[in-house]
């Protein structure tokens, strides 16, 4: 339903060209749930923003974001805010940061809704408000209070009840659970899992905890640096990576093996995306780099039904290698 | 004798109360942040102190240092008693007690060169002949945490450092008193994972090489592992269980410390844990529930959870547990 191609966000900037996000592709199926990992300045967020064209002005974007085969990169601003919220919608990391301190919950349910459903009988949208508290585990009853009366957990809960109160196709979540506590994580995680089979609805989810990401997804795309540098089911990702960067990041997640007390780690940090590496953005820290892999960048192989971006992986494709 | 002994240690802030309200002879009211902790560290070991937001852990951690004042209860280190200490004293004393923080760009001084804060303590604390020595030190403390070349990072400011590296700076900076104990308040928390186990690895060096005995305070019990000998799970305000990681990893005994666990998403997808999530959220310190504070979520609450509060039982060696399901 979703088919993004080749997709470029660069940002201007003093130091030049930031290349956020740089030739990105991926899909995401009806009913299913793509998990976007990778680490600060990975461009995942960028990336999830950006299929919203919520971005600062200084960003360019090229490429195709195909939603239902239409294409959402040339739309303008007015025909961007009729999908947002209503085919798209968004839920952000920071509850307290996106909703409005001084407007009562029932508020930010009934702007949106009246923004997108123009002429709906009060009493319509205050059902509907109350049908989407209900779903997050909220009693309707406290939509007459501000944000601040909540906790983080059911802060995050109204957040997740607004954006899916308009039934959306898609839900991008982005970092959803990165700010609660380890229970309370699990909390939300277990209302996100039942609520997407209720609303039959497909997601992005944008984290970078590869634990989260376990338990959700269908797919994960794992970001490195601006690059997709691998896309493929969930349980490829974690039993055969294939990307370097990929298996480097699943090692040096502290594992709850306790016989394993070996610390695993990348040297080095990630580039600096205004100038990033020639070839391949990983190759300075990764050990299998090869002469070609600092000269040119590396195009997507299909493996084994994974996608790699990965000079090893050439002449691998389809699994003859 | 351990290095560290903590006593029935209590913080109970005050809630702010309005003229109004004082003149209508409401009463104070408290946060009690902590409640009555005790623990020992020995020499050169390693106690994590693991809990969610407002468990009281980073405050448990500040009232060790005496950053802030203890409303009750006793701390000694290395034998001497922190809360009897003058003010000179105790200034004298951080040398050997220092804290790595969290978020190393509000710790450090953004006009301040990496090389100068790191010689901060040394001049502080007079060591060293002359500057010219301080900085020798500073520059082998520099290579020490891998801010190589010494001379160029010297210079730097904390903006022009990546997250890893200018935590690598509040690291240096603390230990270059070599202190006797450290306390390191989620130190590793706000890094990346590729970075957060350099700096773990890092932390674990030093600690052995200079023989630092520390509480390494974290709401990540994945971590833990690599670094700490025991692990204490603190609970609104109090210590609920203590025991060695396999204990508290493999036969963890308070149904908190159990849910705790069993909340964290496990990177494997076929290992479907089964999820003991209590309900709702901690409650308000101000007024917490009575007995044991943990009976309102809990999954195996009895009536006498509510009425009494446990104590401790030790039910196999060293580890101890705060619940009734095991007292006899």
């Amino acid at each position: 339903m979703l088919k993004i191609e080749d997709l470029k966000i660069h940002y201007e900037s003093k130091k030049g060209l930031v290349k956020a996000v740089d030739r990105v592709s991926f899909e995401v199926g009806e009913q299913e749930t793509v998990g976007l990992v990778g680490e600060s300045g990975s461009g995942k967020s960028t990336l999830g923003f950006g299929i919203l064209k919520i971005l600062p002005k200084t960003a360019r974007v090229s490429g195709k974001i195909l939603l239902n085969n239409d294409d959402l990169v040339p739309k303008t601003e007015k025909e961007m805010q009729k999908i947002r919220g209503k085919e798209i919608s968004m839920i952000f990391q920071d509850p307290m940061t996106s909703l409005n301190p001084i407007m009562k919950v029932k508020d930010h349910f009934l702007e949106t809704i009246k923004t997108h459903i123009p002429g709906i009988k009060e009493e319509k949208a205050v059902e509907m408000t109350e049908n989407a508290l209900k779903a997050v585990g909220i009693n309707p009853s406290r939509m007459n209070e501000y944000p601040f009366q909540f906790s983080g957990g059911m802060r995050q809960r109204v957040m997740i009840a607004l954006a899916l109160v308009l039934n959306p196709k898609l839900v991008i979540a982005d970092e959803p659970t990165t700010s609660l506590d380890v229970i309370v994580q699990a909390q939300i995680l277990e209302v996100l899992k039942n609520l997407k089979k209720e609303f039959k609805m497909s997601m992005i989810l944008i984290t970078h905890d590869l634990g989260v990401v376990a338990e959700m997804a269908d797919k994960i795309a794992v970001m490195y640096a601006g690059h997709m540098v691998e896309f493929a089911e969930n349980e490829k990702i974690y039993y055969e990576p294939k990307h370097p960067y990929t298996k480097a990041l699943l090692e040096s997640i502290p594992n709850t093996d306790i016989n394993d007390l070996t610390l695993k780690y990348i040297p080095g940090s990630p580039p600096d995306l205004a100038d990033p590496p020639k070839g391949c953005r990983f190759a300075p820290r990764c050990p299998f780099a090869k002469d070609i892999c600092f000269e040119k960048e590396p195009p997507v192989f299909e493996v084994e039904g994974s996608k790699v971006k990965c000079w090893l992986y050439k002449g691998d494709e389809n699994g003859d290698g | 004798m351990a290095m560290v002994e903590v006593r029935n240690l209590k913080k109970h802030f005050p809630v702010k109360r309005t003229f109004i309200d004082a003149m209508l002879g409401k009463p104070q009211l408290y946060v009690k942040a902590v409640d009555g902790v005790s623990f020992d560290i020995e020499e050169g070991e390693v106690l994590g102190l693991v809990g969610e937001s407002g468990s009281g852990k980073t405050t448990t951690g500040r009232l060790i240092l005496r950053l802030i004042e203890a409303t009750e209860g006793s701390v000694k280190i290395a034998g001497k008693d922190v809360y009897a200490m003058s003010k000179e004293e105790i200034r004298r004393f951080r040398k050997e007690i220092q804290i790595i923080f969290q978020d190393p760009l509000a710790a450090l001084n953004p006009y301040m060169k990496v090389g100068d804060a790191i010689m901060h303590p040394l001049k502080i604390h007079n060591i060293g002949s002359s500057d010219k020595e301080r900085k020798r030190m500073v520059y082998r403390m520099l290579e020490r945490v891998n801010l190589t070349p010494p001379d160029e990072f010297y210079m730097r400011y904390p903006k022009e450092l990546s997250g890893g590296q200018r935590q690598r700076v509040v690291i240096a900076r603390a230990l270059i008193t070599r202190p006797k104990f450290v306390v390191a308040d989620e130190a590793v928390a706000m890094l990346d994972v590729s970075i957060r186990s350099q700096l773990l690895k890092l932390m674990l060096d030093l600690k052995n090489e200079f023989n630092i005995t520390m509480l390494f305070i974290t709401h990540d019990l994945a971590t833990t592992k690599y670094i700490c000998d025991r692990i204490a799970v603190m609970y609104l305000g109090k210590i609920v269980e203590v025991g060695t990681f396999h204990h508290i990893y493999e036969n963890p005994k308070h149904p908190y410390t159990q849910a705790l666990i069993s909340a964290v998403p496990e990177p494997d997808p076929k290992k479907k844990k089964k999820k003991i999530i209590p309900q709702g959220e901690v409650p308000n310190p101000i007024n917490p529930p009575s007995g044991c504070r943990f009976h309102p979520r809990c999954y195996k609450v009895m009536d006498i959870c509510s009425k009494k509060e446990p104590h401790f039982v030790e039910v196999e060696d060293e580890h101890k547990v705060s619940c009734f399901l095991y007292e006899k």
